[in-house]
């Protein structure tokens, strides 16, 4: 019986902890994205849409499976890009999608790639959950 | 949480002082005790230009309480309540959630004034925990709020028995502050997210028995 109290005991921390660890939302805590679209000059891209999902556009799903758009966003005038969004343990990627004639200018594996889209994966945020993606290219091709 | 427990531990304290002022004997004599315990139906408004006034629409809610008191001194109460909101667009929710419910729990002083035989004052002081649930299916995300509030309101003499029981009806205005400390946010929109203040009308039947 002691055992079995004993196991019980040593079982309740690490559920608990599963638990929360397998919570898809992060209780009392926001993220917030700050990003700044630049040209090949260093000049601010003012006014200019993008669409905010959770769709990865190199994998499309048939539309019945994609998620909603998050936010349809502006730029301000000197480029910036604001957004808040809940603070996730799980599915956390973020898609950033501009319209033609606009692309993204990226670094993917060591190669310079021109796509529609920026991912948004593996980020840093401070204390505060802002998260500072500096700046990113956009062209006009 | 802590405040929670300060503000409980504050109350016992204050329940400890006014018995040791009076004589056992005297405060039987004197100071009937009464429980009493309340359903209310709840209605709350907060007031735009914050996150919770801008971003939920909230449905009628219900509140139960009780509480413990002594004649000619203020009395303890608990209460825990539950109301449902629509959420609206909104630029911090990310569109995930289909709905919210919020729950309150908490604890207050009242303190009642007779005007008539049918008539009753009553005044009400407290503070609680306000959870602000977004659900999305499986998944929940949980805004957590202090809650600090004034209340004024009466009561109206429905059923009154020689044996001690009282049958009121009961209705209470309210203002209250709603802090959510605890809530991480970028440092511009932290006022924003982090402060209301909302309007609560209450109405609904307590069972009191003396």
């Amino acid at each position: 019986m002691k055992k079995k109290i004993f196991f019980l005991a040593m079982l309740l921390p690490l559920v608990v902890f599963l638990g929360q660890a397998c919570q898809e939302f992060i209780d009392d805590s926001f993220e917030t994205f700050q990003v700044r679209l630049v040209d090949q000059q260093g000049i601010p891209h003012a006014g200019l849409e993008l669409l905010l999902s959770q769709n990865n556009p190199e994998f499309p799903l048939p539309n019945h499976q994609q998620k909603p758009i998050i936010y349809t966003l502006k730029t301000s005038d000197d480029g910036r890009l604001q957004f808040v969004l809940p603070a996730k343990n799980l599915d956390n990627d973020y898609y950033l999608e501009v319209s033609p004639p606009y692309v993204f200018e990226v670094d993917y594996a060591g190669e310079s790639i021109q796509r529609s889209f920026f991912s948004i994966g593996l980020y840093e945020k401070d204390i505060d959950g802002v998260v500072d993606l500096g700046e990113l290219l956009i062209l006009k091709p | 949480m802590k405040n929670l427990v300060v503000v409980l531990l504050f109350f016992a304290s204050l329940g400890a002082g006014f018995a040791q002022k009076k004589p056992n004997e005297q405060l039987s004599r004197s100071a009937p005790f009464e429980v009493g315990f309340a359903v209310e139906g709840m209605a709350r408004g907060i007031n735009s230009g914050t996150f919770l006034g801008d971003a939920y629409q909230l449905s009628l809610g219900y509140r139960i309480k009780s509480e413990f008191g002594v004649r000619g001194i203020p009395g303890l109460g608990i209460y825990f309540g539950s109301q449902r909101a629509t959420i609206q667009e909104n630029n911090f929710l990310g569109g995930f959630f289909s709905e919210s419910q919020w729950w309150d729990i908490g604890v207050y002083l009242y303190h009642k004034k007779t005007l008539s035989e049918k008539i009753t004052l009553r005044g009400e002081l407290g503070y609680g925990s306000l959870q602000v649930n977004n659900i999305q299916e499986s998944s929940r995300f949980r805004l957590d709020y202090g809650h600090y509030f004034a209340n004024v309101g009466g009561h109206y003499s429905l059923f009154r028995s020689k044996s001690g029981l009282d049958i009121d009806l009961i209705g209470t205005l309210g203002v209250g502050l709603l802090r959510g400390a605890s809530i991480q946010i970028n440092p511009a929109d932290r006022r924003y997210i982090q402060r209301a203040t909302d309007l609560q009308a209450k109405l609904g039947v307590q069972w009191t028995i003396r």
